[in-house]
């Protein structure tokens, strides 16, 4: 059930930020993923607690959707109601890299596992460890599926009119949520007594004026360009379909014309007419192949331009002002 | 020439078999988070809420690292004197977390009282059990209202005479040996990374709020506040030397060393070849934006025509 306003936040616990966190850091560069429990509530989704699931060999294997870590979840889920934790399922998170993992054919399926009746829209928890330590501020991004996407795939088959009909492109097929992180009272205590024993400042603000930024651009680049690549093909293998129908089309309209010639040829003749419809039992139109891995292509390489654009946004002052600083 | 093989005198002191005691004992912050929460969520009319401690402990037994902290329910029904952790449990969350990161071991136990209680004696025993040969670790986390928090790790050694393993009964729970001596060691509360320290900044923010929450902030907003941060420093630095040179404020050599170190460290270059080198990375960080840029209006594009062709 798509509601009307949707979700308008993810209220997360700094537990559950900081499980995200070391799991994501610690298993990179392997795309890793792990679940998230919590509740609705109303227009937000409070995470209270999150577990890692164990990595595979390829990312199939790694995310929710696989059949060991569905075992896996239900072991845990039900031992985690021992120390009173709710065992609602409200989601999961993943690893990503320079934006790889997150327009992935296992997340939307993933999407799709943790979709029920008490969690209509579930939350995907994305952690991009390598853009944090390149910032120095937490990467972490929330989304949810868009009603449009959720539509389209109930009708099984992501073709250009469908798509059109539900209004879904490759723009919205995740829409971001805002991420709060709360704390509770004993987190405060402990933070606070934290920050006041810790001799260096805990805003990490020095390594974020790092002026290391070409490693993290070239990645950027690189990846943008192999995932051209993977669009390139795809548009390829579209217009191949392309090609195959206006030439089938063309036949049809052929074999019509020839049909209507020669039923003017028996009408003077005569003779009853021949149907003009017998062409479609002659010719087959192509399928139209799934627009779904193009878009998902499309949406991975559009997250990767705005990410070089963001980070740059911060670079470009960090060198003006190492320039007034060194003149 | 002759060598003479000195062996290091392993910690055989703490009797009971347990070499190997740690000198320090890390705690990476998420696992103060984690005790934090099963904090929350115990039992209804058992405050006390105790787990296990996982992490790495290094080759010669000294150094400790706890990196990960789940709870463990137990059964404390004191007018009989019983006391029994769910063993089991342990084991099969042990084996569940095992999966995850097969490098973290179990290294003992937290709980969240500070004083030393029955209870602290017995489960130690029963984590003893579990960490043989080494001492199990006592974390202890005590976030009561109206006290300072404290986090202090500890280790047990057995002492004078009499049984050296707890006794265990037939059903399973561990009869105190009054011979346990808990020994605070040097606990050090510490960020793992970059990454932790970032996560740390950003509930840090929420912790400032009455609240206590914190929305997690785009790139540019964080950049500003380092350079407020930044700005603010060097705000503060001038302060203090111009009031020494005004004679109000007393001189420190330390700090004067401090400074003048760091004023070196700013490197004596040709402005003409800064600027060179300012401007080709410019160059090259707007030039990778141009890109970006096409290649978004490409797409957009393409996706448009393919629409509506």
């Amino acid at each position: 059930m798509a509601r009307e306003n949707g979700i308008q936040k993810v209220k997360i616990d700094a537990n559950v930020a900081f499980k995200i966190i070391k799991h994501t850091t610690e298993s990179a560069p392997a795309g890793v993923s792990g679940q998230l429990l919590g509740l609705e509530d109303g227009d937000a989704i409070e995470i209270s607690y999150a577990f890692a699931f164990p990595m595979g060999e390829d990312l199939a294997s790694s995310w929710p959707s696989s059949e060991a870590n569905k075992n896996y979840a239900s072991t845990m889920t039900e031992s985690l109601t021992a120390v009173n934790v709710v065992p609602n399922a409200a989601g999961f998170y993943i690893s990503s890299f320079l934006g790889s993992n997150i327009y992935s054919a296992q997340t939307l399926d993933a999407f799709s596992m943790y979709q029920s009746d008490e969690m209509s829209s579930p939350v995907l928890i994305v952690h991009d460890p390598t853009r944090t330590a390149h910032t120095a501020s937490l990467n972490l991004q929330a989304y949810v599926l868009s009603p449009a996407y959720d539509a389209v795939k109930k009708g099984h088959w992501f073709t250009r009119a469908a798509m059109a009909k539900h209004g879904l492109t490759f723009k919205d097929v995740l829409i971001p949520v805002p991420v709060e992180i709360t704390n509770s009272h004993y987190a405060n205590a402990f933070i606070h007594s934290y920050a006041e024993t810790q001799t260096e400042p805990v805003n990490p603000a020095l390594h974020g004026l790092d002026l290391n930024i070409d490693r993290y651009l070239c990645g950027n680049a690189e990846a943008m360009l192999d995932t051209l690549d993977d669009l390139t093909y795809d548009l390829g293998s579209f217009q191949y379909f392309l090609r195959h129908l206006n030439r089938e089309e063309a036949r049809i309209v052929q074999w019509q014309q020839r049909r209507k010639v020669e039923n003017a040829q028996r009408e003077a003749r005569g003779q009853d007419p021949l149907p003009e419809n017998d062409w479609k039992k002659i010719f087959r139109l192509p399928n139209e192949p799934s627009r779904l891995e193009g878009m998902l292509e499309a949406a991975h390489v559009e997250r990767i331009c705005d990410q070089i654009e963001q980070y740059s946004a911060g670079s470009v002052p960090k060198l003006y002002g190492i320039r007034a600083l060194l003149q | 020439m002759s060598f003479i093989q000195l062996t290091q005198p392993s910690g055989t002191f703490g009797a009971g078999g347990s070499v190997g005691i740690p000198l320090t004992v890390t705690v990476h912050p998420q696992v103060i988070f984690s005790i934090l929460d099963h904090a929350i969520r115990h039992e209804q009319g058992q405050p006390k809420v105790i787990g296990t401690l996982l992490g790495i402990r290094s080759d010669d037994g000294t150094e400790l690292e706890i990196k990960t902290a789940y709870g463990v329910p137990y059964v404390d029904s004191s007018e009989e004197g019983e006391f029994r952790m769910d063993m089991d449990y342990n084991q099969h969350m042990y084996t569940l977390h095992q999966k995850i990161q097969p490098s973290e071991v179990v290294i003992g136990w937290y709980s969240n009282f500070s004083e030393m209680n029955p209870l602290a004696f017995l489960a130690q025993g029963f984590y003893g059990e579990r960490t043989r040969p080494f001492s199990p670790v006592y974390l202890s986390v005590d976030a009561r209202p109206g006290q300072p928090f404290s986090v202090q790790a500890y280790v047990s050694s057995k002492i004078g005479a009499g049984s050296i393993r707890p006794v265990i009964a037939e059903d399973g729970s561990i009869q105190p040996t009054k011979t346990t001596v808990f020994e605070p060691v040097h606990t050090i509360l510490k960020e793992n990374s970059l990454v932790d320290a970032a996560g740390f900044a950003q509930v840090y923010e929420g912790a400032k709020s009455p609240s206590g929450a914190a929305q997690v902030i785009s790139d540019p907003k964080r950049l500003q506040e380092s350079i407020e941060t930044v700005l603010e420093m060097v705000e503060r630095v001038k302060r203090y030397v111009n009031d020494v040179i005004q004679g109000t404020a007393p001189a420190r050599i330390n700090v004067g060393k401090y400074l003048f170190a760091a004023l070196a460290t700013k490197p004596k270059v040709d402005p003409e070849s800064v600027e060179q080198m300012i401007t080709s990375h410019l160059q090259d960080v707007l030039m990778t934006v141009y890109l970006a840029n096409a290649v978004k209006a490409q797409i957009d594009l393409s996706q448009k025509l393919v629409s509506t062709i």
